[in-house]
């Protein structure tokens, strides 16, 4: 048999027991103190999506300054800090947010506006001259056409008959176009002329590919002519030209801010851009520009020979077959000094908005709103002014999705997020 | 005369008492951590701070309130930023009868 002899053996059970007692409660000691770690770590980085999110409505405050940009500040009711970036890109406003606590960093950018008003359709000014209508024209939006109504018109062989089923969406026009706010305009001036050693970084080549985090300072290229061939630019970069850009149709950009007295755009070219001219933006056919583009021709420098009686014509002219998703703007500085016009040529489709102080030649399909003095129609054989041919106007079918500039000082509405970059 | 083995009195009673001290503190400890982890509780009063937080902001409902719901309170306040007058602070807190808060979460909002 076997026989152990243990002198004092309780003790040593009672001591064997505690030792085991005592690690099994470590072990349940550890786990919870693992559990409140990763759920305490899991609240801290929920509350600071919470604050960035903040920043994005702080940067929509008017007591936000720019002496506050780009300056950590604290959050009123954590120790969370945020560092907000605002500026515009193209007509859209770009806002930045990083938030940061003592164990988490994070960032988010995107691109703002507001709402598109999906009752406007077309908005013109009382000109005191009926609206001519040829071909296949439809409205699905109220329109602010002059007194003298609409008429039936013969362009090119074809003509509209149907005045009754358009006469619902007709309302009376007012003398003036909504005012484009003056700091709105002050900021495109800003962003055409300036560059910001804060913010901007210049770079003397035109790189093969690049893709700039917004995050980091805006990539400058600058110089008197630059043409892009093969490229592949993406995000926060900026290409400044006194003269002239030109985009071939193998280039590739994605939000990417082009500014310079002319662009063109060749054949084919497909992409997402922003873009401000001084003098004109010109796309030939088939180019396609994606959700949320924006082209804008503003120009507050007085001309070179102001004596001169020919008000040369600026604007935005797009050829055929083409589409573009987002805003477009040309707008007459105070002097009036040029006229304005923006040209939309057959098989059109625009999806978004467009606002032009002076002319619009409308042809195709237009999902959103068209702010205009007057209307403006060429053709192989003529000129015709305030007459439509083959145009669709619907502002309601994409109104819940749509997100436009807001250029109107009496637009009081909360910004939207147009597109997370 | 028969041998007779055993323990000692004191030796047994010292070996009860540090077996009922040691029972009696590990079951002090458990439930203990028991009562202040409870992680799905946590992560159940989360879930209901957050759906409140964007009914709030959806239906732009800027007033203080409290809730019940699942035996939890839910306590809504607004209160003006003082930076940024045009902006309200909306504070979720969540928590149940008699414990401590569960959760808070804060937002800034634009609310012009």
């Amino acid at each position: 048999m076997f026989r152990i002899k243990l002198k004092g053996g309780a003790l040593y059970v009672s001591v064997i027991i505690a030792i085991l007692t005592s690690i099994i409660l470590s072990l349940f000691l550890f786990i919870a103190h693992f559990n409140t770690r990763t759920i305490q770590s899991q609240k801290s980085l929920e509350q600071l999506r919470l604050s960035l999110v903040s920043g994005f409505e702080i940067a929509q405050s008017i007591y936000f300054q720019d002496n506050k940009a780009n300056h950590w500040q604290k959050m009123p009711y954590n120790n969370d800090s945020v560092r907000i970036k605002k500026m515009p890109w193209g007509c859209y406003t770009l806002i930045d947010v990083s938030a940061k606590n003592n164990h988490f960093f994070i960032q988010g950018t995107g691109l703002y506006g507001v709402k598109i008003t999906k009752d406007t359709a077309l908005f013109m000014t009382e000109r005191n001259r009926p609206i001519g209508l040829a071909g296949k024209i439809k409205f699905n939006g109220f329109c602010y056409l002059p007194k003298a109504g609409i008429k039936s018109a013969y362009i090119e062989g074809s003509t509209f008959s149907d005045l009754n089923s358009l006469k619902p969406f007709i309302k009376e026009a007012s003398s003036d176009l909504p005012i484009i706010t003056e700091s709105y305009l002050k900021e495109l001036s800003k962003i055409q002329n300036e560059l910001s050693p804060h913010t901007d970084s210049l770079v003397s080549f035109v790189p093969d590919i690049l893709d700039n985090s917004f995050h980091h300072k805006t990539v400058v290229i600058q110089s008197g002519s630059v043409v892009l061939n093969t490229q592949t630019l993406k995000n926060n970069i900026k290409i400044i030209a006194s003269n002239l850009i030109t985009i071939e149709n193998n280039c590739q950009l994605e939000n990417v801010l082009l500014i310079a007295k002319k662009i063109v755009f060749k054949k084919g070219f497909k992409g997402t851009v922003h873009v401000i001219a001084k003098d004109s933006i010109i796309s030939e056919n088939g180019c396609e520009f994606d959700y949320p583009s924006s082209f804008c021709v503003y120009n507050d420098n007085p001309l070179s020979n102001p004596k001169t009686t020919y008000q040369p014509i600026r604007g935005i002219f797009f050829g055929e077959a083409c589409k573009f998703n987002g805003a477009l703007l040309a707008v007459n500085d105070n002097n009036k000094q040029s006229k304005m016009i923006i040209k939309l040529n057959k098989h059109f489709e625009l999806t978004g908005t467009l606002y032009s102080s002076d002319y619009a030649s409308l042809q195709g399909n237009m999902y959103g709103s068209i702010f205009c003095q007057n209307l403006l129609l060429q053709t192989p054989s003529a000129v015709y002014e305030n007459h439509l041919l083959d145009c669709l106007i619907d502002s309601k079918k994409y109104s819940n999705e749509l997100v436009v500039p807001n250029w109107f000082s009496n637009n009081k509405q909360k910004l939207n997020f147009a597109k997370k970059l | 005369m028969r041998k007779l083995k055993g323990n000692a009195l004191p030796e047994v009673l010292i070996a009860i008492v540090i077996i009922s001290f040691t029972s009696v503190l590990g079951l002090l400890i458990y439930s203990n951590i028991q009562q202040n982890t409870q992680p799905f509780q946590i992560i159940k009063a989360n879930e209901i701070a957050h759906t409140y937080l964007k009914e709030t902001i959806e239906k732009q409902d800027y007033f203080d309130a409290d809730f019940k719901e699942d035996d939890f309170i839910i306590k809504k306040t607004i209160q003006r930023s003082d930076a940024y007058p045009d902006c309200i602070i909306l504070k979720i807190s969540v928590s149940k009868p008699n414990e401590k808060k569960k959760i808070d979460l804060q937002q800034l909002i634009y609310a012009n």
